[in-house]
Protein backbone atom coordinates (compact mmCIF):
# COMPACT_ATOMS: atom_id res chain seq x y z
CA UNK A 1 0.00 0.00 0.00
CA UNK A 2 1.45 3.37 -0.94
CA UNK A 3 1.44 6.58 1.07
CA UNK A 4 -1.29 8.60 -0.58
CA UNK A 5 -1.71 11.11 2.21
CA UNK A 6 1.78 12.57 1.74
CA UNK A 7 1.02 13.25 -1.92
CA UNK A 8 -1.72 15.75 -1.00
CA UNK A 9 -0.97 19.45 -1.44
CA UNK A 10 0.42 21.46 1.50
CA UNK A 11 -2.78 23.42 1.94
CA UNK A 12 -4.74 20.21 2.47
CA UNK A 13 -2.24 18.69 4.89
CA UNK A 14 -2.15 21.95 6.86
CA UNK A 15 -5.93 21.92 7.08
CA UNK A 16 -5.76 18.40 8.52
CA UNK A 17 -3.14 19.55 11.03
CA UNK A 18 -5.40 22.45 12.03
CA UNK A 19 -7.73 19.90 13.65
CA UNK A 20 -4.93 18.51 15.82
CA UNK A 21 -3.69 19.83 19.14
CA UNK A 22 -0.57 21.96 18.54
CA UNK A 23 1.80 19.57 20.24
CA UNK A 24 0.77 16.78 17.92
CA UNK A 25 0.62 18.95 14.81
CA UNK A 26 4.23 19.95 15.46
CA UNK A 27 5.19 16.31 16.06
CA UNK A 28 4.01 15.32 12.55
CA UNK A 29 7.11 17.10 11.25
CA UNK A 30 9.03 13.98 12.33
CA UNK A 31 6.94 11.65 10.16
CA UNK A 32 9.05 12.08 7.03
CA UNK A 33 10.89 14.68 4.95
CA UNK A 34 7.62 15.54 3.19
CA UNK A 35 6.07 16.57 6.51
CA UNK A 36 9.17 18.22 7.95
CA UNK A 37 8.63 21.83 6.73
CA UNK A 38 4.87 21.98 7.41
CA UNK A 39 5.34 22.94 11.07
CA UNK A 40 6.62 26.33 9.95
CA UNK A 41 3.40 27.03 8.08
CA UNK A 42 0.98 26.31 10.92
CA UNK A 43 -1.19 29.40 11.29
CA UNK A 44 -2.29 28.54 14.82
CA UNK A 45 -0.28 27.41 17.83
CA UNK A 46 -2.08 26.79 21.11
CA UNK A 47 0.19 25.52 23.86
CA UNK A 48 -0.85 24.34 27.32
CA UNK A 49 1.81 23.45 29.87
CA UNK A 50 -0.32 20.68 31.36
CA UNK A 51 0.21 18.67 28.16
CA UNK A 52 3.95 18.41 28.87
CA UNK A 53 5.75 16.24 31.33
CA UNK A 54 7.82 18.71 33.27
CA UNK A 55 8.91 22.27 33.06
CA UNK A 56 12.11 21.77 31.04
CA UNK A 57 10.34 19.79 28.33
CA UNK A 58 7.68 22.49 28.10
CA UNK A 59 10.21 25.34 27.88
CA UNK A 60 12.22 23.45 25.25
CA UNK A 61 9.10 22.90 23.18
CA UNK A 62 8.02 26.57 23.23
CA UNK A 63 11.60 27.70 22.59
CA UNK A 64 11.78 25.28 19.70
CA UNK A 65 8.54 26.53 18.17
CA UNK A 66 8.95 30.26 18.80
CA UNK A 67 12.68 30.93 18.83
CA UNK A 68 14.17 28.36 16.47
CA UNK A 69 11.07 28.28 14.32
CA UNK A 70 9.97 30.35 11.39
CA UNK A 71 6.86 32.30 12.36
CA UNK A 72 6.12 33.79 8.96
CA UNK A 73 2.70 32.14 8.71
CA UNK A 74 1.73 32.36 12.35
CA UNK A 75 -1.51 34.24 12.91
CA UNK A 76 -2.92 32.90 16.19
CA UNK A 77 -1.02 32.07 19.33
CA UNK A 78 -2.28 30.90 22.69
CA UNK A 79 -0.15 30.11 25.73
CA UNK A 80 -1.65 28.63 28.87
CA UNK A 81 0.74 28.25 31.81
CA UNK A 82 -1.67 26.71 34.25
CA UNK A 83 0.78 25.16 36.64
CA UNK A 84 4.31 26.27 35.84
CA UNK A 85 5.76 29.43 37.28
CA UNK A 86 8.06 30.50 34.46
CA UNK A 87 10.83 33.09 34.67
CA UNK A 88 9.57 36.43 33.41
CA UNK A 89 12.53 36.94 31.05
CA UNK A 90 11.66 33.69 29.27
CA UNK A 91 8.11 34.89 28.73
CA UNK A 92 9.40 38.23 27.48
CA UNK A 93 11.58 36.51 24.88
CA UNK A 94 8.62 34.47 23.65
CA UNK A 95 6.29 37.45 23.49
CA UNK A 96 8.89 39.54 21.68
CA UNK A 97 9.27 36.77 19.09
CA UNK A 98 5.51 36.76 18.62
CA UNK A 99 5.29 40.52 18.27
CA UNK A 100 8.04 40.46 15.64
CA UNK A 101 6.25 37.67 13.81
CA UNK A 102 3.23 39.88 13.18
CA UNK A 103 0.81 37.67 15.06
CA UNK A 104 -2.84 38.76 14.88
CA UNK A 105 -4.51 36.90 17.72
CA UNK A 106 -2.75 36.47 21.05
CA UNK A 107 -4.11 34.79 24.18
CA UNK A 108 -1.95 34.46 27.28
CA UNK A 109 -3.32 32.64 30.30
CA UNK A 110 -1.47 32.62 33.62
CA UNK A 111 -2.75 31.79 37.08
CA UNK A 112 -3.39 34.95 39.01
CA UNK A 113 -0.87 34.11 41.72
CA UNK A 114 2.25 34.29 39.57
CA UNK A 115 2.49 38.06 38.97
CA UNK A 116 3.58 37.55 35.38
CA UNK A 117 4.51 40.74 33.57
CA UNK A 118 4.56 41.35 29.83
CA UNK A 119 7.07 43.26 27.71
CA UNK A 120 5.91 46.69 26.53
CA UNK A 121 6.18 45.57 22.89
CA UNK A 122 2.86 43.83 23.21
CA UNK A 123 1.18 47.22 23.59
CA UNK A 124 2.87 48.61 20.52
CA UNK A 125 2.09 46.15 17.81
CA UNK A 126 0.52 47.11 14.52
CA UNK A 127 -0.76 43.65 13.52
CA UNK A 128 -2.59 42.46 16.63
CA UNK A 129 -6.36 42.25 16.19
CA UNK A 130 -7.29 40.17 19.24
CA UNK A 131 -5.60 40.36 22.63
CA UNK A 132 -6.71 38.29 25.62
CA UNK A 133 -4.87 38.13 28.94
CA UNK A 134 -5.62 36.25 32.12
CA UNK A 135 -3.63 36.55 35.33
CA UNK A 136 -1.15 39.13 34.06
CA UNK A 137 0.21 42.05 36.07
CA UNK A 138 0.61 45.29 34.18
CA UNK A 139 3.32 47.70 35.09
CA UNK A 140 2.66 51.32 34.20
CA UNK A 141 2.58 51.80 30.45
CA UNK A 142 4.75 54.35 28.71
CA UNK A 143 3.13 54.16 25.29
CA UNK A 144 0.30 52.25 23.64
CA UNK A 145 -0.26 51.89 19.93
CA UNK A 146 -2.54 49.06 18.85
CA UNK A 147 -3.99 50.43 15.61
CA UNK A 148 -5.49 47.09 14.45
CA UNK A 149 -6.87 45.92 17.78
CA UNK A 150 -10.53 44.86 17.56
CA UNK A 151 -10.92 42.70 20.67
CA UNK A 152 -9.39 43.37 24.10
CA UNK A 153 -10.17 40.96 26.91
CA UNK A 154 -8.54 41.33 30.32
CA UNK A 155 -9.53 38.82 32.95
CA UNK A 156 -8.02 38.82 36.46
CA UNK A 157 -5.46 41.32 35.31
CA UNK A 158 -3.78 43.53 37.88
CA UNK A 159 -3.39 47.19 36.97
CA UNK A 160 -1.23 49.63 38.94
CA UNK A 161 -3.84 52.38 38.64
CA UNK A 162 -6.79 53.54 36.64
CA UNK A 163 -4.66 55.78 34.40
CA UNK A 164 -3.06 52.66 33.02
CA UNK A 165 -6.41 51.53 31.65
CA UNK A 166 -7.16 54.94 30.19
CA UNK A 167 -3.77 54.92 28.52
CA UNK A 168 -4.38 51.47 27.11
CA UNK A 169 -7.80 52.33 25.67
CA UNK A 170 -6.56 55.58 24.17
CA UNK A 171 -4.24 53.53 21.98
CA UNK A 172 -6.96 51.28 20.55
CA UNK A 173 -8.86 53.44 18.08
CA UNK A 174 -10.56 50.57 16.21
CA UNK A 175 -11.65 48.55 19.22
CA UNK A 176 -14.94 46.67 18.68
CA UNK A 177 -15.12 44.49 21.77
CA UNK A 178 -13.91 45.39 25.25
CA UNK A 179 -14.12 42.83 28.03
CA UNK A 180 -12.77 43.71 31.47
CA UNK A 181 -13.69 41.08 34.02
CA UNK A 182 -12.43 40.59 37.55
CA UNK A 183 -9.82 43.31 37.25
CA UNK A 184 -7.68 44.19 40.19
CA UNK A 185 -6.90 47.88 40.21
CA UNK A 186 -4.42 48.82 42.91
CA UNK A 187 -5.10 52.49 42.90
CA UNK A 188 -8.76 53.05 42.35
CA UNK A 189 -9.19 56.71 41.58
CA UNK A 190 -11.62 58.75 39.51
CA UNK A 191 -11.94 57.59 35.91
CA UNK A 192 -9.72 59.31 33.42
CA UNK A 193 -11.08 61.10 30.40
CA UNK A 194 -10.76 59.05 27.24
CA UNK A 195 -12.30 59.77 23.88
CA UNK A 196 -15.34 57.90 22.63
CA UNK A 197 -14.46 54.47 21.23
CA UNK A 198 -16.25 55.01 17.95
CA UNK A 199 -16.09 51.41 16.71
CA UNK A 200 -17.02 49.73 19.96
CA UNK A 201 -19.98 47.32 19.67
CA UNK A 202 -19.68 45.15 22.77
CA UNK A 203 -18.56 46.23 26.23
CA UNK A 204 -18.38 44.02 29.29
CA UNK A 205 -16.91 46.24 31.99
CA UNK A 206 -17.28 47.25 35.62
CA UNK A 207 -19.44 50.38 35.63
CA UNK A 208 -17.04 52.76 37.29
CA UNK A 209 -13.84 51.82 35.49
CA UNK A 210 -14.42 53.23 32.03
CA UNK A 211 -16.26 56.51 31.45
CA UNK A 212 -19.66 55.83 29.88
CA UNK A 213 -18.99 58.46 27.20
CA UNK A 214 -16.25 56.22 25.84
CA UNK A 215 -18.70 53.31 25.57
CA UNK A 216 -21.69 55.13 24.15
CA UNK A 217 -21.48 53.56 20.69
CA UNK A 218 -22.12 49.98 21.87
CA UNK A 219 -25.10 47.74 21.12
CA UNK A 220 -24.28 45.33 23.98
CA UNK A 221 -23.38 46.59 27.43
CA UNK A 222 -22.78 44.36 30.41
CA UNK A 223 -21.81 46.10 33.63
CA UNK A 224 -19.97 43.42 35.58
CA UNK A 225 -18.82 43.13 39.13
CA UNK A 226 -15.26 43.79 40.21
CA UNK A 227 -13.29 41.03 41.82
CA UNK A 228 -10.90 43.06 43.93
CA UNK A 229 -11.69 42.86 47.64
CA UNK A 230 -13.31 45.90 49.16
CA UNK A 231 -14.62 47.39 45.95
CA UNK A 232 -17.64 45.14 45.33
CA UNK A 233 -19.93 48.13 45.64
CA UNK A 234 -18.38 49.64 42.52
CA UNK A 235 -20.30 47.06 40.55
CA UNK A 236 -23.66 48.51 41.48
CA UNK A 237 -24.98 51.01 39.07
CA UNK A 238 -27.11 53.94 40.09
CA UNK A 239 -26.74 56.30 37.18
CA UNK A 240 -28.25 59.72 36.99
CA UNK A 241 -30.16 60.14 33.73
CA UNK A 242 -28.97 63.71 33.31
CA UNK A 243 -25.32 62.74 33.55
CA UNK A 244 -25.09 59.81 31.21
CA UNK A 245 -24.74 59.97 27.44
CA UNK A 246 -27.37 58.68 25.04
CA UNK A 247 -26.60 55.17 23.81
CA UNK A 248 -28.21 55.39 20.39
CA UNK A 249 -27.32 51.81 19.39
CA UNK A 250 -27.78 49.99 22.68
CA UNK A 251 -30.12 46.98 22.41
CA UNK A 252 -28.86 44.82 25.27
CA UNK A 253 -28.11 46.02 28.81
CA UNK A 254 -27.20 43.95 31.85
CA UNK A 255 -26.27 45.36 35.25
CA UNK A 256 -26.53 45.39 39.02
CA UNK A 257 -28.90 48.18 39.91
CA UNK A 258 -29.43 50.35 42.95
CA UNK A 259 -32.86 51.93 42.95
CA UNK A 260 -35.07 50.65 40.10
CA UNK A 261 -36.81 53.95 39.51
CA UNK A 262 -33.45 55.52 38.81
CA UNK A 263 -32.64 53.03 36.08
CA UNK A 264 -36.10 53.39 34.56
CA UNK A 265 -35.52 57.13 34.31
CA UNK A 266 -32.29 56.36 32.45
CA UNK A 267 -34.13 54.35 29.80
CA UNK A 268 -34.70 57.50 27.79
CA UNK A 269 -30.94 57.45 27.17
CA UNK A 270 -31.26 53.95 25.62
CA UNK A 271 -33.84 54.57 22.89
CA UNK A 272 -33.41 51.15 21.23
CA UNK A 273 -33.20 48.92 24.30
CA UNK A 274 -34.76 45.49 23.65
CA UNK A 275 -33.19 43.21 26.19
CA UNK A 276 -32.71 44.09 29.85
CA UNK A 277 -30.96 41.86 32.37
CA UNK A 278 -30.88 42.87 36.03
CA UNK A 279 -28.26 40.75 37.79
CA UNK A 280 -29.46 41.89 41.17
CA UNK A 281 -31.49 44.74 42.57
CA UNK A 282 -30.28 46.78 45.51
CA UNK A 283 -32.65 49.10 47.30
CA UNK A 284 -30.51 51.64 49.10
CA UNK A 285 -31.33 54.47 46.76
CA UNK A 286 -34.55 56.35 47.53
CA UNK A 287 -37.40 56.10 45.04
CA UNK A 288 -37.56 58.79 42.43
CA UNK A 289 -40.70 59.87 40.65
CA UNK A 290 -40.98 58.59 37.07
CA UNK A 291 -42.28 61.56 35.07
CA UNK A 292 -42.75 59.69 31.76
CA UNK A 293 -42.65 56.07 30.73
CA UNK A 294 -39.65 55.92 28.37
CA UNK A 295 -40.55 55.03 24.77
CA UNK A 296 -38.03 52.20 24.57
CA UNK A 297 -39.77 50.47 27.44
CA UNK A 298 -43.25 50.81 25.96
CA UNK A 299 -42.39 49.97 22.38
CA UNK A 300 -39.01 48.14 22.14
CA UNK A 301 -38.36 46.04 25.23
CA UNK A 302 -38.77 42.37 24.30
CA UNK A 303 -36.90 40.44 26.96
CA UNK A 304 -36.61 41.10 30.65
CA UNK A 305 -34.45 38.98 32.95
CA UNK A 306 -34.56 39.56 36.69
CA UNK A 307 -31.76 37.93 38.67
CA UNK A 308 -32.28 36.93 42.28
CA UNK A 309 -35.95 37.82 42.06
CA UNK A 310 -37.92 37.85 45.32
CA UNK A 311 -41.49 38.65 46.17
CA UNK A 312 -40.45 41.72 48.12
CA UNK A 313 -41.72 45.23 47.75
CA UNK A 314 -39.15 46.84 45.41
CA UNK A 315 -38.73 43.75 43.24
CA UNK A 316 -42.45 43.39 42.81
CA UNK A 317 -42.89 47.11 42.10
CA UNK A 318 -40.19 46.98 39.39
CA UNK A 319 -41.66 43.82 37.85
CA UNK A 320 -45.17 45.30 37.85
CA UNK A 321 -43.94 48.50 36.28
CA UNK A 322 -42.25 46.62 33.44
CA UNK A 323 -45.24 44.35 32.83
CA UNK A 324 -47.67 47.26 32.93
CA UNK A 325 -45.79 49.31 30.36
CA UNK A 326 -43.83 47.03 28.03
CA UNK A 327 -46.24 46.50 25.16
CA UNK A 328 -44.08 44.19 23.03
CA UNK A 329 -42.55 42.14 25.82
CA UNK A 330 -42.05 38.51 24.72
CA UNK A 331 -40.36 36.91 27.67
CA UNK A 332 -39.76 37.44 31.36
CA UNK A 333 -37.14 35.29 33.02
CA UNK A 334 -36.35 35.13 36.70
CA UNK A 335 -33.34 33.47 38.26
CA UNK A 336 -32.82 32.14 41.72
CA UNK A 337 -29.15 33.21 41.70
CA UNK A 338 -27.99 34.45 45.04
CA UNK A 339 -30.76 33.42 47.38
CA UNK A 340 -30.97 29.93 45.82
CA UNK A 341 -34.72 29.60 45.93
CA UNK A 342 -35.98 26.10 45.30
CA UNK A 343 -37.62 25.00 42.05
CA UNK A 344 -40.99 24.99 43.82
CA UNK A 345 -40.51 28.53 45.11
CA UNK A 346 -39.49 29.71 41.64
CA UNK A 347 -42.53 28.19 40.00
CA UNK A 348 -44.71 29.72 42.71
CA UNK A 349 -43.15 33.11 41.97
CA UNK A 350 -43.66 32.63 38.24
CA UNK A 351 -47.31 31.83 38.90
CA UNK A 352 -47.68 35.02 40.93
CA UNK A 353 -45.97 37.38 38.49
CA UNK A 354 -47.74 35.91 35.47
CA UNK A 355 -50.95 36.98 37.18
CA UNK A 356 -49.93 40.66 37.33
CA UNK A 357 -51.68 42.96 34.87
CA UNK A 358 -49.61 43.39 31.73
CA UNK A 359 -49.54 45.38 28.52
CA UNK A 360 -48.22 42.61 26.28
CA UNK A 361 -50.54 39.68 25.64
CA UNK A 362 -47.98 37.27 24.27
CA UNK A 363 -45.47 37.04 27.05
CA UNK A 364 -43.76 33.90 28.33
CA UNK A 365 -42.60 33.50 31.92
CA UNK A 366 -39.54 31.32 32.45
CA UNK A 367 -37.04 30.21 35.05
CA UNK A 368 -33.60 31.20 33.77
CA UNK A 369 -31.01 28.99 35.39
CA UNK A 370 -28.03 30.60 33.68
CA UNK A 371 -28.30 33.71 35.88
CA UNK A 372 -28.53 36.78 33.78
CA UNK A 373 -26.08 37.03 30.97
CA UNK A 374 -27.88 35.39 28.15
CA UNK A 375 -25.09 36.03 25.69
CA UNK A 376 -21.69 34.69 26.60
CA UNK A 377 -19.97 34.85 23.23
CA UNK A 378 -17.70 37.54 24.61
CA UNK A 379 -16.23 34.98 26.99
CA UNK A 380 -14.68 32.47 24.62
CA UNK A 381 -11.03 31.57 24.75
CA UNK A 382 -8.93 29.17 22.76
CA UNK A 383 -9.58 25.61 23.77
CA UNK A 384 -6.28 25.01 25.50
CA UNK B 1 -30.24 26.43 -18.04
CA UNK B 2 -33.95 25.94 -17.92
CA UNK B 3 -35.37 26.13 -14.45
CA UNK B 4 -37.46 22.99 -14.99
CA UNK B 5 -34.39 20.73 -14.84
CA UNK B 6 -34.22 19.13 -11.43
CA UNK B 7 -31.31 16.76 -11.90
CA UNK B 8 -28.26 16.69 -14.12
CA UNK B 9 -26.09 13.90 -15.42
CA UNK B 10 -22.33 13.91 -14.95
CA UNK B 11 -19.58 11.46 -15.87
CA UNK B 12 -17.01 10.15 -13.43
CA UNK B 13 -13.36 9.87 -14.41
CA UNK B 14 -14.08 6.16 -15.03
CA UNK B 15 -16.73 7.15 -17.57
CA UNK B 16 -19.78 6.10 -15.53
CA UNK B 17 -22.91 8.25 -15.57
CA UNK B 18 -24.33 9.68 -12.36
CA UNK B 19 -27.41 11.75 -11.63
CA UNK B 20 -27.26 14.59 -9.14
CA UNK B 21 -30.06 16.98 -8.27
CA UNK B 22 -29.50 20.63 -9.09
CA UNK B 23 -29.86 21.71 -5.47
CA UNK B 24 -27.23 19.17 -4.40
CA UNK B 25 -24.85 20.15 -7.19
CA UNK B 26 -24.97 23.73 -5.92
CA UNK B 27 -22.92 22.68 -2.90
CA UNK B 28 -19.89 22.59 -5.18
CA UNK B 29 -18.67 25.85 -6.66
CA UNK B 30 -17.30 24.32 -9.89
CA UNK B 31 -20.52 22.33 -10.40
CA UNK B 32 -22.51 25.47 -9.77
CA UNK B 33 -20.51 27.31 -12.43
CA UNK B 34 -21.11 24.39 -14.77
CA UNK B 35 -24.84 24.68 -14.13
CA UNK B 36 -24.72 28.30 -15.16
CA UNK B 37 -22.54 27.75 -18.23
CA UNK B 38 -23.56 24.44 -19.74
CA UNK B 39 -26.85 23.57 -21.30
CA UNK B 40 -28.48 20.82 -19.30
CA UNK B 41 -31.79 20.56 -21.12
CA UNK B 42 -32.97 17.19 -22.43
CA UNK B 43 -31.95 17.79 -26.02
CA UNK B 44 -28.40 18.72 -25.04
CA UNK B 45 -26.05 15.77 -25.29
CA UNK B 46 -23.01 17.27 -23.64
CA UNK B 47 -22.37 15.43 -20.37
CA UNK B 48 -19.66 17.04 -18.23
CA UNK B 49 -16.93 14.89 -16.75
CA UNK B 50 -15.90 15.26 -13.15
CA UNK B 51 -12.34 14.21 -12.41
CA UNK B 52 -13.36 11.97 -9.53
CA UNK B 53 -13.55 8.18 -9.74
CA UNK B 54 -16.91 6.39 -9.58
CA UNK B 55 -16.50 4.94 -6.12
CA UNK B 56 -15.73 8.39 -4.67
CA UNK B 57 -18.34 10.21 -6.72
CA UNK B 58 -21.07 7.97 -5.31
CA UNK B 59 -20.05 9.09 -1.83
CA UNK B 60 -19.72 12.75 -2.79
CA UNK B 61 -23.19 12.75 -4.36
CA UNK B 62 -24.62 10.97 -1.31
CA UNK B 63 -23.14 13.74 0.88
CA UNK B 64 -24.48 16.51 -1.37
CA UNK B 65 -28.00 15.08 -1.51
CA UNK B 66 -28.10 14.75 2.28
CA UNK B 67 -26.78 18.25 2.93
CA UNK B 68 -28.57 20.13 0.13
CA UNK B 69 -31.92 20.72 1.90
CA UNK B 70 -30.20 22.28 4.88
CA UNK B 71 -27.74 24.32 2.84
CA UNK B 72 -30.57 25.76 0.78
CA UNK B 73 -33.05 26.57 3.49
CA UNK B 74 -31.19 26.67 6.79
CA UNK B 75 -32.03 24.22 9.54
CA UNK B 76 -33.14 23.97 13.10
CA UNK B 77 -30.79 22.85 15.85
CA UNK B 78 -32.27 19.37 15.93
CA UNK B 79 -31.70 19.02 12.16
CA UNK B 80 -28.11 20.12 12.63
CA UNK B 81 -27.67 17.56 15.39
CA UNK B 82 -29.13 14.81 13.20
CA UNK B 83 -26.88 15.84 10.32
CA UNK B 84 -23.81 15.72 12.57
CA UNK B 85 -24.63 12.13 13.51
CA UNK B 86 -25.15 11.30 9.86
CA UNK B 87 -21.74 12.81 9.00
CA UNK B 88 -20.01 10.61 11.57
CA UNK B 89 -21.66 7.48 10.12
CA UNK B 90 -20.88 8.69 6.60
CA UNK B 91 -17.18 9.04 7.40
CA UNK B 92 -16.82 5.52 8.75
CA UNK B 93 -14.97 4.29 5.70
CA UNK B 94 -11.85 2.51 4.62
CA UNK B 95 -9.22 5.02 5.64
CA UNK B 96 -6.33 4.28 3.36
CA UNK B 97 -8.42 4.03 0.26
CA UNK B 98 -11.54 6.17 0.04
CA UNK B 99 -10.77 8.89 2.62
CA UNK B 100 -7.84 10.04 0.53
CA UNK B 101 -10.07 10.29 -2.56
CA UNK B 102 -12.77 12.14 -0.62
CA UNK B 103 -10.15 14.66 0.54
CA UNK B 104 -9.01 15.18 -3.04
CA UNK B 105 -12.58 15.42 -4.36
CA UNK B 106 -13.72 17.88 -1.70
CA UNK B 107 -10.68 20.02 -2.46
CA UNK B 108 -11.21 19.83 -6.23
CA UNK B 109 -14.96 20.44 -6.01
CA UNK B 110 -14.57 23.32 -3.51
CA UNK B 111 -16.98 21.74 -1.05
CA UNK B 112 -16.24 23.44 2.22
CA UNK B 113 -18.38 21.24 4.47
CA UNK B 114 -17.08 17.94 3.09
CA UNK B 115 -13.52 19.29 3.03
CA UNK B 116 -13.68 20.15 6.74
CA UNK B 117 -15.36 16.87 7.55
CA UNK B 118 -12.76 14.79 5.67
CA UNK B 119 -9.83 16.73 7.15
CA UNK B 120 -11.32 16.38 10.62
CA UNK B 121 -11.70 12.63 10.03
CA UNK B 122 -8.06 12.33 8.95
CA UNK B 123 -6.97 14.35 11.99
CA UNK B 124 -9.09 12.18 14.30
CA UNK B 125 -7.20 9.14 13.03
CA UNK B 126 -3.93 10.82 14.05
CA UNK B 127 -5.13 12.20 17.38
CA UNK B 128 -3.36 10.66 20.36
CA UNK B 129 -1.17 8.50 18.11
CA UNK B 130 2.61 8.45 18.26
CA UNK B 131 4.68 9.36 15.22
CA UNK B 132 5.35 5.72 14.41
CA UNK B 133 1.66 4.80 14.83
CA UNK B 134 0.67 7.54 12.37
CA UNK B 135 3.26 6.26 9.90
CA UNK B 136 1.70 2.81 10.17
CA UNK B 137 -1.91 4.01 9.71
CA UNK B 138 -1.16 6.03 6.58
CA UNK B 139 1.78 3.95 5.28
CA UNK B 140 4.13 6.92 5.57
CA UNK B 141 7.72 5.88 4.99
CA UNK B 142 10.28 7.20 7.43
CA UNK B 143 12.88 8.53 5.00
CA UNK B 144 15.21 10.14 7.54
CA UNK B 145 18.62 8.51 7.74
CA UNK B 146 19.73 7.42 11.19
CA UNK B 147 22.16 10.39 11.28
CA UNK B 148 19.33 12.77 10.42
CA UNK B 149 17.13 11.26 13.12
CA UNK B 150 19.90 11.65 15.63
CA UNK B 151 20.29 15.30 14.63
CA UNK B 152 16.53 15.93 14.91
CA UNK B 153 16.54 14.38 18.36
CA UNK B 154 19.30 16.75 19.42
CA UNK B 155 17.54 19.78 17.91
CA UNK B 156 14.15 18.99 19.45
CA UNK B 157 14.80 17.46 22.82
CA UNK B 158 11.23 18.07 23.92
CA UNK B 159 9.70 15.97 21.16
CA UNK B 160 9.04 12.31 20.77
CA UNK B 161 9.86 10.54 17.52
CA UNK B 162 8.49 7.13 18.22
Amino acid sequence: MCDKLSSLPDSLLLHILSFLPTKQAVATSFLSKRWRPLRHSLPTLIIHDAKFLGREVFIQFVDDVLISGDLKFLKNFGLNCWSLDLPNDKINIWIDALINSKVEHLEIWFPYRFNTKLPSGVFNCSTIRVLKFHGITFSSLSSVNLPSLEVLHLNRVRLPDINCLAMLLSGCALLEMLVLTDLDVNNYGPTQEIGKLNHLVTAVVPPSLVPLEALSNVTFLSLQSIWSPGVTMHAIWSPDADNIPTFYNLTHLECYVDGWTRIVNCFRNFPKLQNLVIFKLFCRFPHEPIPNVPTCLSSHLKEFTFGDFQLHEAYVAFMKFILNNAQVLCSVKITSGYTLSSEVEISEMIKVISGYPRASENCKFLHDISLGSSRKDWDCWFRF
Amino acid sequence: MSSSVEAITVLSSDGDEFKITVSAAKLSKPLNWMLEDVCFSDDCDEVPTIEVNSKTLVKVIEYCEKHAPRANSGASDSDAEELKKWDIEFMKMDVKDILFHILMAANYLHMEGLYDLACQTAADLMKGMTVSQIRKIFHIKNDFSSEEQEQLRRQHPGCSFD
